[in-house]
């Protein structure tokens, strides 16, 4: 009961593509602390779960080589310009740092940010969780009706 | 007495060391075993847009040169560098299967893999005329030159036992038409012509025969790599810009003048084998021109003149172990190899280790490399002692190179 998780809702990944969202991208390092950080270049293609690397000796880099060597996770925090919340799980599934493909992104991104780029990490989502909060209030409040406090719940006048 | 190895196989060593990363274990044990291509592999590869092998320093371990791709690369950009390799050597399958090309292991897939992209300056000739892919040989984030092709230590009977070098670029001549040494200019063409391909080379490393002639031991060698990277540098707007040169192990001076009047930015002299009596005997030119000790004073020399994090040297892993050597199990030579890496760290000095390929046109063609374990502690041991001495080898890494395990590992830390 409570918080569902969908393996893949297309309409939600699309919304990473929306001009206006925040993206925090959340990888694992060494000793399995948590390492959030913003990247804008998160997007969906279609396919996959796409985002550049500006940074080759990053830590959010390294993190992602130890998860696509040792299968951890990462997690995506999608907000959306319509104030939604998504948890986005997901895989590393392949980098590209070179080749006619890695060329594409490296030119694009050059365009668009003006930023030469290190790496192209492809991710395939595992999972995806609303956490926007209105919706887990809802869903919480009906999962468990016994997590409130009783002052919320008085009469404002005693009958 | 033969040697005592280990006999463990990929799952078992996979299943022993969980934190090694699969994947640059499985780069391993295809250099240690080779590779092959499927039929439908090779009717996947199109010359036209992947990269065909035959332009490099050393020959390959079936002897034919030509015709066939580079090499491959791993989903997380990990690089293989193995060349096709007889039966008998238990070499894995470069297949295409499910709509992709795979890498098999007795018929089954084991992973997925990718041909490298040919570079666009490949198929263009210099206003000599002259092939740029003879001048200029890539992987797929690295310029490879090779300015001089022949090793001297050949003429004098003192050529390394597992190389095949002189031999490989004898097959070159007759059959690509390849240039013992090349000309400045037309290097210089190739380079500005290669670096139009946007987002393609993060670095350009140079390597060559020894030549021990001129009027100080290896003064030819020395002049002709200033030569050379004064012409490379033309090619670019900064004064040092990402480049490495593996040359002899060179004195002092003749270090300084490189770095002083070209762009070089770090330096690798291979040793090769880190054990002097082994040394000695696979390595009788570098032995007799140079000598093991002066081999290493020599590389703490580099570092007063290029800086910490940017002199290394090479070995070739597992020759140590072909006999006559004095080695009695992998155990063994492990502990004394990485007991001298130690000693070199301490010094600035960081190892790589490539693994040994035997190729058919060496001394070594008929001698066993050693064991897929030992091949994986090596490279946790080297990175390890990476770790201990706090060096960095940003320079010679996963993509700068790609031919070490060892560095490869350097990517998380």
């Amino acid at each position: 009961m409570g918080n569902e998780t969908v393996k893949t809702d297309t309409a939600i990944l699309e919304q990473l593509n929306e001009p206006d969202a925040i993206k925090i991208l959340v990888t694992l390092d060494e000793q399995g602390t948590p390492h959030p950080t913003p990247k804008g270049s998160l997007h969906w293609d279609g396919e996959r779960i796409v985002s550049w690397e500006i940074l080759e000796s990053s830590r959010t880099n390294r993190n992602l080589t130890r998860a696509i060597w040792f299968e951890k996770p990462i997690a995506i925090l999608l907000l959306t310009s319509k104030k939604q919340a998504y948890k986005i799980a997901a895989k590393p599934i392949r980098n590209v740092v070179a080749g006619k493909e890695f060329t594409r992104y490296y030119e694009e991104a050059q365009q668009r940010r003006g930023r030469a780029i290190a790496g192209v990490w492809f991710f395939e989502p595992t999972g995806i969780t609303d956490q926007t909060p209105a919706t887990r209030i809802a869903q919480e409040q009906k999962a468990h009706p016994y997590f409130v406090h009783l002052d919320q719940l008085a009469a404002k006048e005693p009958q | 007495m033969s040697l005592q190895r280990s006999s463990l196989n990929f799952e078992e060593v996979r299943a022993k060391y969980p934190d090694f990363p699969p994947l640059v274990m499985l780069k391993i044990d295809i250099h240690r075993r080779g590779l092959f291509y499927a039929d439908a592999a090779l009717a996947a590869f199109n010359p036209a847009r992947h990269q065909t092998g035959g332009t490099h320093t050393f020959g390959t371990r079936d002897g034919k040169l030509t015709g066939r791709p580079e090499s491959i690369y791993l989903r997380d950009g990990t690089l293989v560098l193995a060349t096709p390799s007889p039966p008998e050597q238990s070499p894995y399958g470069i297949d295409f299967a499910e709509g992709k090309l795979v890498i098999t292991d007795q018929g089954e897939i084991v992973e997925e893999a990718f041909f490298w992209d040919k570079p666009d300056f490949y198929d263009k000739r210099t206003s000599n005329g002259v092939l740029m892919q003879n001048l200029v040989s890539a992987r797929p984030q690295r310029l490879f030159v090779i300015p001089q092709r022949f090793c001297y230590f050949w003429s004098d009977g003192g050529g390394c036992k597992f190389c095949d070098i002189v031999n490989n670029l004898k097959q070159q001549r007759a059959e690509i038409s390849m240039q013992t040494k090349i000309n400045p200019a037309d290097l210089r063409e190739a380079i500005s012509e290669a670096l139009k391909e946007k987002g393609r080379y993060t670095a350009i490393c140079l390597t060559g025969g020894s030549d021990f002639r001129g009027d100080d031991a290896f003064d030819k060698e020395t002049e002709y790599y200033i030569e050379i990277m004064q012409a490379i540098g033309e090619c670019f707007s900064v004064k040092k810009f990402p480049s490495q040169l593996i040359c002899t192990a060179l004195k002092k001076e003749q270090l300084q003048r490189i770095y002083d009047q070209t762009g070089l930015m770090s330096v690798t002299m291979d040793i090769e084998v880190l054990d002097e009596e082994q040394f000695n005997f696979i390595c009788p030119g570098k032995a007799k021109w140079i000598g093991y000790q002066e081999w290493k004073r020599r590389l703490y020399d580099a570092v007063e003149v290029f800086g910490e994090n940017r002199v290394n040297t090479g070995i070739v892993s597992g020759t140590e172990l072909v006999a006559p050597t004095r080695f009695k199990s992998e155990d063994e030579a492990l502990e004394i190899v990485l007991k001298e890496a130690d000693d070199l760290a301490a010094h600035g000095v960081s190892t790589v280790n490539m693994i040994w390929q035997p190729r058919p046109n060496s001394d070594f063609a008929k001698a066993q490399n050693g064991s897929l374990e030992y091949y994986v502690l090596l490279a946790k041991g080297l990175q390890d002692i990476r770790r201990k001495h706090n060096l960095s080898i940003d320079f010679d890494d996963y993509r700068r190179c790609g031919n070490h395990a060892d560095s490869d590992l350097a990517r998380v830390f």
